[in-house]
């Protein structure tokens, strides 16, 4: 690893240079001589925000892991921040590429055999995926990451807007999405023949920052091979994406075929907002963590 | 591919971040230090400086990005300090490219906030030959007000029902002391005038009336040899495009910005 310190660097964050040719950039966070020693995290891009995070969340969650004994790598893909370019147009090959050079760094540089991924968002929908590929990730955690709809989403949603003032106002001035399923109702109940043609939807797959993420059946075959291969897992939600998830269990209610056992935790945090604005949310993200990895085998399954 | 040398530097109390990006050709005497933004601002613009500083080491400066102490990856939570201090970590972002490098006619640009630590900055070095301000905050308190009140578009910047308000103490989600809060407020065209010194280069991505007001104020500062106003329209590299958390880059304004330092 090309580490470069400033000439009276003397704290624990470190600026790197790693991977092959050495394009992908990031601070480590070492821990202090006489810490516990706590497994390895990496933590990975939100989108195309750079590797401090949103709202500085990333720096704050790294040095408070730290200060626990986790030594945490937080760091940029390449495309992302200021790391090199991608070294193929293929962005979830890269990105792969990118978290296995990542581990391979942190695992030489702690001697520890395992490690933990977090990401928030397109982070966590990365962190899964590399998971998937790589035995050495050993937990994942998930903050606003890839979830589906169920019956119960779709009726809170409907009370939310029947009990919205605003809904209302949109409603009677024509903007409300009600008026687009209504003009779209005769292409769904007409005979084919007399129906209006509809451009096509395509797949159905949702995408996320140029790469498709995960359907709900391979999310669901994921999170089997996961836990049965003993990988950890944290699922955090926010109120901040309330548009696509909007009560408590709603994660697990969209995969009633998961045994999710004891290495499964859903926490969700209904006044936080996507991108953790508020530092009490920031603080409540950063106890949740922190738990989560002191409970260690200690693991339960739990649902707040 | 040009790679930047990412590192630490200033004093252990007050370590800085800082992102070195060398030049092309060897013998490059001109160097550049650029300051960021504040806050949510710093972190949409980030692509559009690192564009702007790849752009200036393809013509041949030596470049150096750096966070503010408190900020971005730099040592600090953000809870104490302000703009004199901030100002005082360019004047050291200055002295280390010094250090690092074979450059000796320096250069300082600031984007937003980070134009008034320019300014500031530079006209406490006397090798600094040149200062850019782009889309300069020219009204601290109006400033200050816009990012108290300005949520995020979309679903994935959405607050939960209760406005822009982050936290006692914070503004859009970044703690905002009060010395800085103070500081800030402080800010107008007079306050630029006061410090200029140099050549400026002031580049806009849409005209304003604050702007005019400040460049006569500084076409009237003593110390200040000679300045240009260029407005070049384009993306403002601050706010959030669509939801991404992140601005789009103006490339053409950022060209007219490397064209100038030349």
């Amino acid at each position: 690893m090309g580490r470069v310190s400033g000439s009276e660097a003397t704290g624990l964050e470190e600026a790197v240079s790693f991977g092959s040719g050495k394009g992908l950039v990031g601070i480590l966070h070492r821990t202090a001589p006489d810490a516990p020693r706590g497994i390895p995290i990496l933590i990975l891009n939100a989108g195309i925000i750079h590797r401090v995070g949103p709202n500085r969340l990333h720096v704050e969650l790294a040095r408070a892991l730290a200060a626990r004994g986790h030594p945490v790598l937080r760091f940029d893909l390449s495309g992302v921040g200021d790391s090199a370019p991608p070294r193929s147009s293929d962005l979830r090959a890269s990105v792969m590429a990118d978290v296995s050079e990542a581990v391979d760094e942190v695992v030489r540089w702690t001697g520890a055999e395992r490690c933990v991924v977090a990401g928030l968002c397109a982070g966590a929908d990365n962190a899964f995926a590399a998971a998937l590929r790589d035995p050495r990730i050993g937990g994942v955690v998930c903050v606003d990451g890839t979830t589906f709809r169920t019956r119960r989403f779709h009726l809170r949603r409907f009370l939310d807007r029947v009990s919205n003032r605003r809904s209302w106002v949109a409603f009677f001035q024509g903007k409300s999405a009600v008026w687009k399923l209504f003009f779209r109702l005769p292409s769904r109940i007409l005979p084919r023949r007399i129906r209006p043609r509809e451009a096509s939807t395509g797949s159905r797959r949702p995408a996320f920052y140029g790469m498709s993420a995960a359907t709900r059946e391979e999310t669901a075959a994921g999170l089997d091979l996961l836990l049965s291969r003993g990988v950890r897992l944290l699922y955090v939600f926010t109120g901040g994406i309330r548009a696509r998830y909007n009560h408590a269990t709603q994660f697990v209610d969209a995969l009633p075929e998961v045994t999710l056992g004891k290495g499964f935790q859903l926490e969700y945090l209904p006044e936080a907002d996507h991108t953790f604005h508020e530092r009490e949310q920031r603080r409540r993200l950063t106890g949740f963590l922190l738990e989560w990895l002191a409970n260690g085998k200690e693991a339960r399954h739990g649902i707040r | 591919m040009r790679l930047s040398r990412p590192f630490f530097f200033g004093g252990s109390e007050r370590r800085l971040f800082g992102l070195y990006t060398p030049p092309d050709g060897p013998a490059a005497d001109r160097g550049m230090v650029l300051c960021n933004p504040w806050g949510p601002e710093a972190l949409r613009a980030h692509r559009s400086c690192r564009f702007l500083a790849e752009s200036l080491a393809r013509n041949g400066v030596h470049v150096l990005r750096f966070d503010f102490f408190g900020t971005g990856d730099s040592g600090g939570d953000g809870r104490t300090g302000g703009l004199d201090g901030w100002i005082e970590d360019a004047a050291t972002a200055i002295l280390e490219l010094r250090t690092l490098t074979a450059a000796r006619r320096m250069g300082i640009a600031g984007l937003r906030l980070g134009a008034a630590v320019a300014v500031a900055a530079g006209a406490r070095d006397r090798s600094v030959r040149s200062i850019v301000l782009w889309d300069p905050v020219w009204d601290g308190g109006a400033w200050l007000d816009e990012l108290g009140s300005s949520p995020s578009d979309g679903d994935h910047g959405a607050r939960v029902d209760r406005g822009a308000e982050s936290s006692p103490g914070e503004v859009a989600g970044f703690p905002l002391p009060a010395e800085f809060r103070r500081e800030s407020a402080a800010i107008d065209a007079g306050w630029y005038g006061a410090r200029a010194r140099g050549s400026l280069l002031t580049v806009e991505s849409e005209p304003s009336v604050k702007g005019r007001e400040a460049r006569a104020m500084l076409e009237a500062a003593p110390a200040v040899r000679k300045v240009e106003y260029r407005v070049v329209p384009g993306p403002l590299a601050w706010l959030e495009e669509e939801d991404f958390g992140a601005g789009a880059v103006p490339v053409s304004l950022l060209e007219e910005v490397v064209s100038w330092v030349g």
